[in-house]
């Protein structure tokens, strides 16, 4: 308890050091870049809950992203709450979304579960794609508040609220890594059917872990709609959320919160560059080629080539 | 048997077309060494897999210590003090030793988290895998895997045990430091119930054999008189 309290601290330290070195640029693109990188941190460390400690690969990222956008989007045109009460119901739906996707699909394994997650995902995209209140296929538009309080501008706001949630996802997954959840989820990847006769109560525990997993995919899409201030089917259903989700834990290393952490910061500041320097085109490319030799090369990721040698320094 | 710890009843287990368990009956008594026998696809192992909940049985009753305990998952059932290993050792790849057996103590075994440690510790040696705690599985030889195994059923704190061939490929000498475990954890007053082809483990094991063939129970009894018995011996050797 006491060292995750520690970790949150220093974590906090960072993140605004982070915050002032971004001000301290002087150049508002830093704010859209960072954003779009610190997103992925939260989608990538959400998705490694499910898939990285569990062993269940979830497709269905962009569906679960897109529910947290769409939540805020109701919110917007019903009740218009603050993005700080949004973020928090955009959780708890999209949270509640993988506790009934849980129970749909966790009783299959593998790549079934897999195609499960990706068809849930393309059912929620034709519910939307006909939900003429939230724009259907044609989007709706959301308009910023001009200003906002403590921030210089809206989108350096914006570029706080996901800095604070990256911040809380990485200390959720580190928390959860470190305490006899974590152990259990990793049993069940290990082997589920030993971590059933060990005691371990896997169907609970994969319901916390989609339900978990869930609720910070929530909480990456719900402030979205004021990013982009246009909100459609195309674009929150991206198929580069669910590829970038997947691949960043995968060249970070899938078994440790450090893993997406990495993975996110490495790629997402990969295609930032892409984008600006080149073109945003390049940016599934860049994954795909990143992906193919990470698999074949370093299957354990970044963080699987150096533990071994971070052990053997710390026995010696 | 008045004393038994565990009851199964006229247990029935069929895959679509095919009967693995037809009207089954089997009770273990308490602090009893039970050997289970029969050719390969006879049923021992659903027979197991219905008492621990891995599979639900169609018909009978699984009754544990007076309990009822059809319609519970697998790990209720541990958690109750029925405890397996597995034909093929099943570790936890990315712990360590000692972490596989912290898993059982932390969800089966109860007690303090912080005793957690030292607990599994003292199992292993036990075990005889003391030195071997901080090792990855992968690092292990195949009767440490079984070692290890049973290490990991002994911290669920079992008061029934299915060893299912725990000493499968093992050379003698490997077979009697099984068995001496067995014997072992028998003394503490934990049932056990032995599935195994070496029948030499088993005749020095077993108080009682119970011999399954064709998912139907054709034998049960005396060691001595149930592998003399023509039944069995026809079973096993053929008309």
């Amino acid at each position: 308890m006491k060292s995750s309290l520690s970790f949150l601290a220093v974590s906090i330290i960072v993140a605004v050091l982070v915050f002032f070195a971004a001000a301290g640029v002087g150049n508002e693109y830093v704010y859209f870049a960072g954003y779009t990188i610190l997103q992925y941190i939260v989608l990538a460390t959400a998705w490694n809950i499910l898939g990285g400690y569990t062993g269940y690969v979830n497709f269905g990222t962009a569906g679960f992203f897109a529910m947290g956008a769409y939540s805020t989007v109701v919110i917007y045109k019903t009740i218009q709450l603050p993005l700080l009460l949004a973020v928090p119901i955009g959780g708890v739906v999209t949270g509640i979304f993988g506790l009934l996707m849980g129970y749909l699909t966790l009783r299959l394994r593998g790549v079934f579960f897999a195609i499960a997650t990706l068809a849930l995902a393309i059912v929620l995209n034709t519910l939307i794609v006909n939900w003429p209140f939230v724009g259907g296929s044609r989007g709706v538009y959301i308009i910023r508040p001009r200003d906002i309080q403590f921030f210089a501008s809206y989108v350096q706001f914006l570029f706080a609220v996901m800095l604070g949630l990256a911040v809380l996802s990485v200390w959720i997954a580190r928390v959860v890594e470190h305490s006899k959840l974590g152990r259990g989820l990793a049993a069940i990847r290990d082997d589920e059917l030993a971590a059933e006769c060990a005691g371990v109560p896997t169907l609970r525990l994969k319901l916390i872990s989609t339900t978990l997993s869930g609720f910070l995919m929530g909480v990456a899409g719900a402030p979205f709609p004021y990013y982009v201030t246009y909100v459609d089917p195309g674009g929150t259903f991206n198929l580069a959320y669910a590829v970038n989700s997947i691949a960043m834990p995968i060249i970070g290393g899938t078994t440790s919160w450090l893993g997406p952490l990495i993975g996110a910061i490495l790629l997402g500041t990969l295609q930032q560059v892409a984008t600006v320097t080149i073109s945003s085109a390049l940016n599934l490319l860049i994954v795909g080629v990143l992906l193919v030799l990470f698999v074949t090369l370093a299957p354990n990721g970044l963080v699987g080539l150096f533990a071994p040698m971070l052990r053997r320094k710390k026995h010696a | 048997m008045p004393d038994a710890i565990l009851r199964a009843t006229s247990v029935s287990k069929h895959f679509g077309g095919f009967v693995a368990l037809e009207n089954v009956d089997f009770d273990v008594a308490t602090g009893e060494r039970v050997g289970l026998l029969g050719p390969n696809g006879s049923g021992k192992s659903t027979l197991v897999n219905c008492i621990t909940g891995t599979l639900h049985n169609d018909t009978g009753d699984v009754v544990f210590q007076g309990e009822n305990l059809n319609g519970m998952v697998t790990h209720q059932r541990i958690r109750r003090g029925v405890s397996r290993t597995f034909q093929i050792p099943r570790p936890f790849r990315s712990m360590t030793v000692r972490e596989n057996v912290e898993i059982a103590l932390m969800y089966a075994g109860g007690g303090a988290a912080s005793s957690h440690r030292d607990e599994a510790l003292t199992i292993l040696d036990q075990v005889g895998l003391g030195k071997q705690a901080e090792m990855e599985t992968r690092q292990l030889s195949q009767v440490e895997l079984r070692k290890l195994e049973l290490a990991r059923a002994m911290a669920a704190r079992p008061k029934l045990l299915i060893a299912d061939e725990a000493m499968a490929g093992l050379s003698n000498s490997e077979v009697d430091e099984i068995l001496k475990l067995l014997f072992q954890l028998n003394e503490r007053g934990i049932s056990i119930v032995m599935i195994e082809h070496i029948m030499y483990a088993v005749m020095k094991f077993s108080q009682r054999i119970c011999v399954l063939v064709a998912g139907k129970k054709i034998a049960d009894g005396d060691p001595q008189a149930v592998v003399t018995n023509p039944e069995v011996e026809k079973a096993y050797l053929g008309e």
